[in-house]
């Protein structure tokens, strides 16, 4: 403060020392070193007067964070009457040359300074008496916005093209009015994923001094162009923020503020902000009624990129209470209001008329209750249910579920999910009943087939885009069973998910199997066991499989068409012991063991079957009247290959082949 | 015991001896095992995503750097409205071929082979680019090819 | 006695050699210009490059 008032009474001095010498001498000289004073700082300072012209040169001059080196302001012909001091074609050197002028009226105390930096563009301030002292105008005309770019933090993007009209009225009392508008303007950063283009803006803006602080009060309208802050694209659409409330040494009061988004809606909000700390320290955002779909498209959709709620078809309503503090997210009350959400284009989902409460807390246990009016799991149509969901901060417990599936159930038992650094973890077990596979099989285009599904799904755990399976997974389907053990799923949700398990299958019912598939009819049963199954993008790349019929009496029958098909699995080079004639009289056969070993290894699957029969190897051992059997004797077979026979045989269009 | 343990020996001694004999021709001719499903998959989706990425490629916005991926190396030259689409596709492109050269390693079952293949890539890549395209340089340089 | 041990020295020595030789050839042998086909298959596939028309010719490696 005693710095300050120093300097202020030296520059009186040297003006008056100016003046004085200019009327005496006809060239003087005049050097400082240093100046300071709050927020800015002057070194080398050295004014130099010659023949009518001035000529003032600051070696480095500070101001706020920013500094400047070897700044001149030369007038060629300054202008001296007793009333007025007047520069009407200087120039102000600060890296460029810029026109300057100014003029001081000594009877009316009124500075006016003028710079024209460019061409249509002037920066004028206006400084006059007012009532409490100097009242300090700006008018800004084409001002280009790249000129204030040295002034931003750095860590915000540039800015580019654009010009800014307007002014600025700081007066004596306190007050302060600004109008300001912002046309054709671009900015930024380097990696160009925060930047926007022709941006028309328009700011109103006031403040006034009341209690010891400052009231304030701020509307910006966003009238053009379009902005890209990654991952989010928004286009101008008069979106419009109105801000109101006070600033003192402490911080940001913002008392009332409101977001409007054309086709979005209104978000309300109000906090704190510490200067001290540079954070929110309270922060409350409050939106009712937003229409999820556009909500979703604009502003939600961008940052569910590559999930699969990426490209959705939603509707309804929500509403959210947020309240932010110093340390961070402190509470999200959301409720839903007749929500839908659809997957648009894979048609895995779909979830309709969710409606309830979902009231989130950084530090308290709350729960969620959703209800659920119907929908579709892989196309498989969902009844209706309702959610119980615990919440804990990020930790999740879903009390247990039912979901009714088609004309059976899913229930969903265990389910817990927690954030943890990097990624979720979540886990759930369950249970699939009551199916019948007839609806099934039609609801997932596949060809009908028939008896019911059940399914107990033990507890699966997500861990670091893996699935884990403890314990057996148990289906019930074509009055068998089948287990999967040793199940883990690599990389699920990515371009090529791998699956091991070793799979069982027992006592499967191979009437109920073959009819589905035009195979042809076998009458009996079957277990198998699938020995290091390894499938990568659900493709079978490695396996040891060992199928045989299942132990026990029941009916072994092998129907004519079963026969020709099976012998056209062998190719080419197969050839089934069977004899045209015996084919023509019988429509079925007896058998008395089937097998089928394949071990699949790079592409080659290695068969075997009941028993060897060199050069072959019996699939199908004769029992009963009329009894058949059938030898294979391609023992190595190219997967690939087998893989489109079988789908041949099994599309039924493949004329028999007999030889 | 003994008899044991000169059965041992010798059973060992013939496997092994087996193994070094079968072994070496083997894996001197050795041809990288690409034909597998997830390959294949990993493939298509990257097959399908070029005829989205080639305009990109061509006009500068993405170009193919000196390790084996992609990167949006001027943004500038893209439309505002499409520049969230293209970083999403340099994203997605990135982890394709991540997974791919992770899979191709494992289908041959080296999976430490990883980082060898996709310095092969990013050679091979760079070498049957377009002329137009950009790459980055051993120095990290971006060059127009 | 002789015999035994030396059979016995013949196994570990056989043994190391076996050692020797699988690390040699199996963990540190990249195949390098089978790399290269099999990348160029793929590149051919992703930049549906058939024929080949606006593929320059194969550089030489001096790996």
């Amino acid at each position: 403060m005693c710095r300050q008032r120093r300097w202020r009474g030296s520059v009186a001095a040297i003006v008056a020392l100016l003046l004085a010498a200019a009327g005496y001498a006809r060239q003087f000289t005049l050097d400082i070193d240093d100046v300071s004073g709050a927020g800015f700082s002057a070194r080398g300072i050295r004014a130099v007067y010659a023949n009518g012209g001035v000529g003032l040169q600051i070696g480095a001059l500070t101001l706020g964070t920013q500094s400047w080196k070897n700044i001149r302001l030369d007038c060629a012909a300054l202008s001296l009457a007793r009333e007025r001091i007047a520069c009407d074609d200087g120039w102000l050197t600060v890296a460029d040359k810029i026109p300057i002028s100014f003029s001081y009226e000594a009877g009316m105390r009124v500075l006016n300074v003028a710079l024209k930096p460019g061409k249509h563009e002037s920066w004028s301030l206006i400084l006059q008496p007012g009532a409490r002292g100097n009242d300090l105008v700006v008018r800004i005309d084409g001002g280009r916005i790249e000129r204030l770019a040295a002034w931003l933090p750095p860590d915000l993007p540039k800015p580019g093209a654009g010009v800014v009209n307007g002014g600025i009225r700081y007066g004596s009392d306190g007050r302060m009015a600004a109008t300001l508008a912002v046309s054709g303007a671009a900015f930024s950063d380097a990696s160009g994923l925060h930047a926007g283009e022709k941006i028309d803006l328009s700011l109103v803006a006031s403040a006034a001094p009341a209690a010891g602080r400052l009231r304030w009060a701020a509307e910006l309208t966003w009238s053009g162009g379009e902005v890209f802050w990654q991952p989010v694209y928004l286009k101008s659409a008069r979106q419009q923020l109105t801000v109101g409330g006070t600033l003192d040494a402490k911080g940001v009061r913002i008392e009332r503020g409101a977001l409007h988004y054309p086709d979005i809606g209104s978000m309300a909000f109000s906090g704190n902000y510490s200067i001290d700390t540079h954070k929110l320290t309270d922060g409350n955002f409050s939106a009712q009624s937003i229409p999820f779909a556009p909500l979703y498209q604009t502003i939600l959709r961008p940052f569910l990129a590559d999930s699969s709620l990426s490209d959705l078809h939603t509707g309804g309503k929500v509403s959210a209470v947020v309240r932010v503090d110093e340390r961070g997210l402190q509470s999200m009350d959301i409720r839903l209001d007749d929500v839908s959400l659809e997957d648009r284009t894979q048609h895995r989902f779909a979830l309709s008329g969710m409606s309830g409460s979902v009231p989130w807390h950084a530090r308290e246990q709350t729960q969620a209750s959703l209800t659920v009016a119907g929908g579709e799991l892989l196309k498989m149509p969902l009844g209706r249910f309702a959610i119980a969901l615990g919440m804990n901060g990020m930790r999740f417990e879903l009390k247990p579920l039912r979901v009714p599936l088609l004309d059976g159930y899913l229930d969903v038992r265990d389910f817990a999910a927690r954030a943890g650094s990097a990624s979720w973890y979540w886990q759930f077990s369950g249970d699939i009943g009551g199916i019948s596979m007839d609806r099934l099989t039609a609801a997932l285009g596949l060809p009908v087939m028939h008896g019911t599904l059940a399914a107990r799904i033990p507890l699966v755990r997500h861990i670091q885009s893996s699935l884990r399976v403890d314990g057996v997974m148990n289906l019930k389907v074509f009055d068998g069973e089948i287990e999967a053990k040793n199940l883990v799923l690599l990389d699920i949700f990515g371009k090529a998910p791998r699956v091991r398990a070793d799979v069982n299958l027992r006592n499967l019912d191979l009437e109920l199997l073959t009819r589905t598939y035009s195979f042809g009819t076998i009458t009996g049963r079957i277990d198998a066991h699938i020995g290091g199954l390894e499938l990568v993008n659900w493709q079978p790349v490695k396996f040891d499989v060992k199928l045989i019929s299942s132990p026990g009496d029941y009916p072994r029958k092998i129907s004519q068409a079963a026969v020709q098909n099976i012998s056209a699995l062998g190719g080419a080079g197969a050839a089934a012991a069977i004899q045209r004639s015996f084919l023509q009289f019988f429509e079925q056969f007896g058998y008395d063991k089937l097998a089928w070993n394949c071990k699949l290894e790079n592409g080659i699957c290695d068969m075997s079957g009941v028993e060897d029969r060199p050069p072959g190897y019996v699939l199908v051992k004769g029992g009963g009247i009329p009894a058949i059997t059938v030898i294979g004797y391609n023992r190595k077979v190219d997967w690939p290959e087998l893989l489109n026979r079988i789908k041949r045989v099994t599309q039924g269009n493949s004329p028999p082949i007999v030889k | 015991m003994m008899k044991l343990w000169r059965m041992f020996e010798t059973l060992v001694t013939m496997v092994m001896m087996a193994a070094v004999i079968g072994a070496s021709p083997a894996v001197a001719q050795a041809n990288l095992e690409i034909n597998t499903p997830g390959v294949a998959a990993l493939q298509a989706s990257m097959q399908k995503r070029h005829g989205e990425l080639a305009p990109l490629y061509a006009s500068g916005a993405v170009g193919l750097t000196r390790d084996g991926n992609v990167a949006l190396r001027d943004p500038a030259a893209v439309p505002l409205a499409q520049r969230a689409t293209a970083n999403g596709l340099v994203a997605a492109e990135n982890q394709d071929r991540a997974a791919l050269y992770r899979e191709i390693a494992r289908a041959n079952n080296h999976p430490e082979w990883e980082g060898d293949i996709r310095n092969t890539f990013a050679q091979r890549w760079i070498d049957r680019a377009q002329s137009g395209w950009y790459y980055q340089s051993a120095a990290g340089a971006w060059v127009r090819k | 006695m002789n015999g035994k041990s030396m059979r016995r020295a013949a196994f570990v020595l056989l043994s190391a050699c076996f050692i020797g030789a699988g690390c040699v050839t199996i963990n540190i042998y990249f195949p390098a210009a089978a790399a290269e086909k099999a990348a160029d298959r793929i590149i051919d596939e992703v930049w549906q490059l058939k024929g080949g028309a606006t593929v320059p010719a194969v550089k030489p490696e001096t790996k």
